[in-house]
């Protein structure tokens, strides 16, 4: 039996229905534990919508059409990746805090952080759930979608920098007395521009002048030249011909650009070290009257200018033109598709900064960071306006998928998590951490531990689905050894856990030292036993 | 082969988690209860697949001797003759390469008690030729699924599938004519059986000349007797890239089929004493033993002694030509046939595309036409994937050759490409016949015994 035996390696439905339902039972069970239950809901919705997400970014049969959906998702997934641990944070505080005692703090911020955690680790366990019924967590799927989501992030990243410069700078300006930042950086601009487009009048400035044309000629026959001219004019007989003209000018362009480059040193020269006078001495009045004229005319500069940018702007959209007539419409699409979803990111938060930074403000007044309101999101407010502040919120949630996304991409990259149990081993682990955290909450101990057992039930299940698809196929009778593999699975764990119940059982009578001291040898015996069972392995 | 599967490693991690979470928040519980942890890894360490597993497989076929395209049942029996209870049993059936598995799945994962019995059924698609079913590969697994021990096992039952085109066994008798190894042509002569009378020309034969009338009116007529002709039947075997395609992966190329058929005429109208040629058209040099004949083509002329060996050995290139084509291309939709023509035997061959514009350019169909002699009748074996029948037929009927069809009829499934491939085909086959040739179109859900007995009738009472 090979086992490079190229399968789908998607794994048999009894083993996915186990997965499916064991995760889904669990983190209903678990989730009724954690009191901010709006952030839980929402936390489960961002685990199923991010596989959603890396799905549509791997979705083949459209392509573009899958990365807009993926790029557009982007935000919800952030948003609720936000809420999940900002919403829990803040909802949980509102409900802890303040503390009557100093000594009530510790126990707060334990379950604070657990009922975070509790909600995070259901998140996973929900995304890697869903992940594994498509199998969609590989290297490269991971990666794509990371692509994707940065992409979508450049588009409000910048609008957001835009505004925010923009903001920045006029609240600079309005105060009056002080140096605004706007006049040291027009002098600064004046200095470098004014020579170029505003020259002093009434002498030459052949140099600066010829770089210009040079400049203007390139860009133009650069423009002329990638312009389809002879392939739109007609086939005919009859028809001009275009192509000399084209050539011709193009040629006298060019022959003007090199000319204009080697005389702007030698001008450069003169002007500088033989000054006007003895310029306007060396030439005659009418020549020097007209140089005059022609070179320090700022209309005739500007024209020269756009000149360039025209060109230079023809340049390149033929360029693109003809790359993306070439690339096929999915790959064109593809690579704009994040951009486009980014930018209706951008547009939605901008259409929704009003009512989502009220909101964000009531909720953050109901909670003790109420002070913090008034002292800092209040005045931030008033400088940068709403629009700015959303975005910057969209930005840095986004930023936050980047960062889950990114980490995923490294464990899977490092193959400490590997491509074909990667669904069903971040379920296992989302589960497993919730579980255990939950002990710390008002959660049954009959949870905790169902909790921990389905947790290796769930993985057991999904990888060995997994390598048996991989082996054996989907097409197979297999439903008989899967539910006994299982069986047994789930029975080791009983036994787990009545000895979890045992212990505890025992240890609780029997106990008659300080806690530190039975904590610590605790740790001993542990210590013993995995050095036991290293050996024996 | 005994692997050992470091399935339940992550336990340790996941103890040593619950410790920290336990010190972290002073819950006494988690400590507790990294038992649950443990007690798994403890279950992967110790548990190891016993000495005394002992499993037997017997495979049985359906049908050993089908004809090809046939789908033919295979079951494999797997027993647990061991004393202990097996939990993971995974097999695979050592199918032949070659053969592609239509219906079910030749592999299976279950549980067996001691004694216990399994079977695993599938079928696969019968192609030409003989093939040998490798050992099964069985892999036992432990309960917690960290020990697996991998062999190959010997299958008892059977172990081979033949599929081959022996004709003893096909009622012919009916098809064959009483004068049979001669053609009745349209025009007068001599001959037996009485055609039309004419007047009399100086030369004609005098036992010819009807006495009685010219004893009534006194003048010479001539008796045309229906002339008969030996009868040389030539069997055209369209082997070209372009009909070495197959509907499914695995199912027999369209000139596969149209060889067999091809096959089975000739070895009939051999017991019949027909005069019979072989020629296959667009097979390779290095697939015919010997080489291919000048101009192209592979012939064999009924003349020649070991006719008969030299025809199979054409209908067994037809063959190996299609498995070299299906090595080399990737199977997948063939259900629209891609001229790559690797394998013409010419570099100038050129695609016919009208039934009478591009026939001329055609070296293949050129060949054909100029080899063919004077007094034959043509059948022609095709599965119509492209123009180049029709055009053949065409060209064979404006030179006044008996000419029959016998087309394989290759669509399969609901596919649109299928269905394009069909009403395309059905199109030819419709020109063919409008040319003057008589169609067979042979569905292969029929036996091609039926389709042929048509093609041996119609051949006969022409």
């Amino acid at each position: 039996m090979d086992d490079h035996t190229t399968l789908p390696t998607r794994m048999p439905w009894t083993s996915l229905a186990t997965v499916v339902g064991v995760t889904a039972l669990l983190v209903a069970g678990l989730l009724g534990t954690v009191s901010a239950d709006r952030a839980a809901l929402v936390g489960v919705v961002t685990g199923v919508l991010l596989s959603l997400s890396l799905w549509l970014s791997g979705w083949d049969r459209w392509q573009a059409v899958g990365t807009v959906l993926a790029s557009v998702l982007a935000l919800p997934v952030a948003v609720g990746l936000s809420v999940a641990t900002g919403g829990t944070v803040v909802s949980l505080g509102a409900e802890l805090f303040p503390v009557t005692s100093q000594a009530g703090v510790r126990p707060a911020v334990v379950r604070l952080l657990s009922q975070v955690i509790v909600v995070l680790g259901c998140l996973t366990a929900v995304f890697g759930a869903t992940a594994a019924t498509r199998g969609v967590v590989d290297t490269e799927r991971v990666g794509a979608y990371g692509g994707v989501v940065v992409r979508t992030t450049a588009v409000p990243f910048t609008v957001g920098l835009v505004l925010f410069t923009q903001g920045a700078v006029d609240f600079l300006q309005s105060n009056a007395g002080t140096p605004g930042i706007q006049q040291l950086t027009g002098k600064l601009l004046t200095r470098v521009l004014d020579p170029i487009f505003d020259p002093v009048p009434g002498r030459t400035h052949i140099a600066i002048f010829s770089l210009l044309l040079a400049l203007a000629a390139a860009a133009l026959a650069r423009g002329l030249d990638a312009l389809p001219l002879s392939e739109l004019v007609p086939e005919t007989s009859d028809a001009p011909d275009v192509d000399r003209a084209v050539a011709a000018v193009e040629r006298t362009l060019r022959w003007t650009g090199r000319l204009a480059l080697l005389v702007a040193p030698v001008a450069g020269l003169f002007e500088l070290g033989l000054g006007q006078e003895s310029l306007a001495g060396l030439l005659p009045v009418g020549l020097y009257e007209l140089i005059v004229a022609v070179t320090a005319a700022p209309g005739l500069r500007g024209l020269l200018w756009w000149l360039f940018l025209s060109g230079a702007v023809v340049s390149v959209a033929v360029w693109v033109l003809r790359r993306t007539v070439q690339s096929s419409a999915d790959r064109v699409g593809s690579v704009l598709a994040p951009y486009v979803g980014g930018g209706v990111i951008t547009l939605g938060a901008v259409a929704v900064a009003g009512p989502a930074v009220d909101g964000i403000e009531t909720a953050l007044r109901a909670t003790p960071a109420a002070a913090a309101v008034e002292q800092f999101l209040v005045p931030v407010l008033d400088v940068y306006g709403a629009e700015t502040v959303t975005l910057a919120l969209a930005v840095v949630a986004l930023f936050s998928v980047v960062g889950a996304v990114g980490q995923l991409w490294v464990a899977l990259a490092t193959n400490y998590l590997r491509a074909r149990t990667a669904g069903v081993t971040l379920a296992a682990a989302g589960l497993f951490g919730a579980s255990a955290f939950a002990a710390t909450l008002s959660t049954p101990t009959w949870l905790v531990l169902a909790g921990l057992v389905g947790a290796v039930v769930v993985w057991d299940a999904g990888s060995f689905g997994t390598t048996l698809g991989h082996e054996v196929g989907t097409g197979a009778a297999t439903r008989r050894a899967e539910l006994v593999h299982v069986g047994g699975t789930v029975a080791v764990g009983g036994v787990g856990a009545v000895a979890t119940l045992g212990l505890s059982g025992v240890a609780r009578g029997s106990i008659a030292v300080e806690p530190s001291v039975a904590v610590a040898g605790l740790v001993v015996c542990l210590v013993a036993v995995l050095a036991l069972v290293a050996a024996i392995r | 082969m005994d692997r050992r599967v470091r399935r339940w490693s992550g336990g340790l991690a996941a103890a040593l988690f619950l410790v920290s979470v336990s010190l972290l928040t002073a819950e006494p519980l988690l400590l507790a209860a990294t038992a649950i942890p443990l007690i798994y890894v403890a279950y992967g360490a110790l548990s190891r697949v016993s000495a005394g597993t002992d499993l037997q497989a017997t495979r049985s076929v359906s049908d050993a001797q089908p004809t090809p395209g046939e789908p033919v049942a295979v079951e494999l029996t797997l027993t647990n003759t061991g004393s202990n209870s097996l939990t993971d049993v995974r097999v695979i059936d050592g199918v032949p390469e070659e053969l592609a598995v239509v219906e079910g799945s030749p592999r299976l994962c279950t549980s067996l008690r001691p004694d216990e019995s399994a079977t695993l059924s599938y079928a696969v698609m019968a192609k030409r030729g003989t093939y040998t079913f490798d050992a099964a590969a069985v892999r036992v697994r432990t309960l917690s699924a960290s020990d697996e021990v991998t062999v190959d096992l010997p299958v008892a039952g059977d172990g081979t599938l033949t599929c081959s085109n022996t004709v003893s066994e096909v009622p012919m008798a009916d098809a064959t004519l009483p004068r049979a190894g001669t053609l009745p042509t349209d025009t007068g002569g001599s001959g037996l059986e009485f055609h039309s009378t004419r007047s009399y020309q100086p030369g004609d034969p005098v036992n010819r000349i009807d006495w009685r009338r010219y004893a009534k009116t006194d003048e010479l007529t001539t008796i045309d007797y229906r002339e008969e002709q030996a009868v040389r039947t030539v069997l055209v075997v369209d082997a070209r890239p372009p009909a070495r395609v197959t509907p499914v992966p695995g199912f027999p190329t369209g000139a596969e089929l149209s060889a067999y058929a091809a096959e089975r005429l000739f070895d009939a109208l051999s017991r019949t004493s027909v005069v019979a040629s072989v020629c296959a058209v667009g097979l390779a040099p290095e697939d015919v033993p010997g080489g291919l004949d000048p101009d192209g083509l592979a012939w064999v002329d009924a003349s020649g002694g070991h006719a008969a060996a030299h025809a199979r050995q054409i209908f067994d290139s037809v063959g190996r030509a299609a498995a070299r084509q299906s090595d080399t291309d990737a199977p997948g939709d063939a259900a629209v046939a891609e001229d790559e023509s690797p394998q013409q035997p010419r570099g100038e061959a050129t695609r016919v595309t009208t039934a009478d514009g591009g026939t001329i350019e055609d070296p293949d169909l050129l060949a054909v036409l100029a080899r063919l002699p004077p007094t034959a009748q043509v059948v022609v074996f095709s599965p119509a994937a492209d123009d180049w029948a029709v055009s053949l037929v065409s060209s064979l009927a404006v030179r006044e050759y008996p000419t029959t069809l016998v087309s394989p009829s290759l669509a399969r499934g609901d596919s649109l490409g299928a269905a394009v491939a069909g009403t395309e085909r059905t199109a030819r086959l419709q020109r063919a016949e409008l040319s003057g040739a008589t169609v067979i179109d042979w569905d292969l859900d029929s036996p091609i015994d039926v389709a042929l007995r048509a093609s041996l009738a119609d051949l006969f009472s022409v």
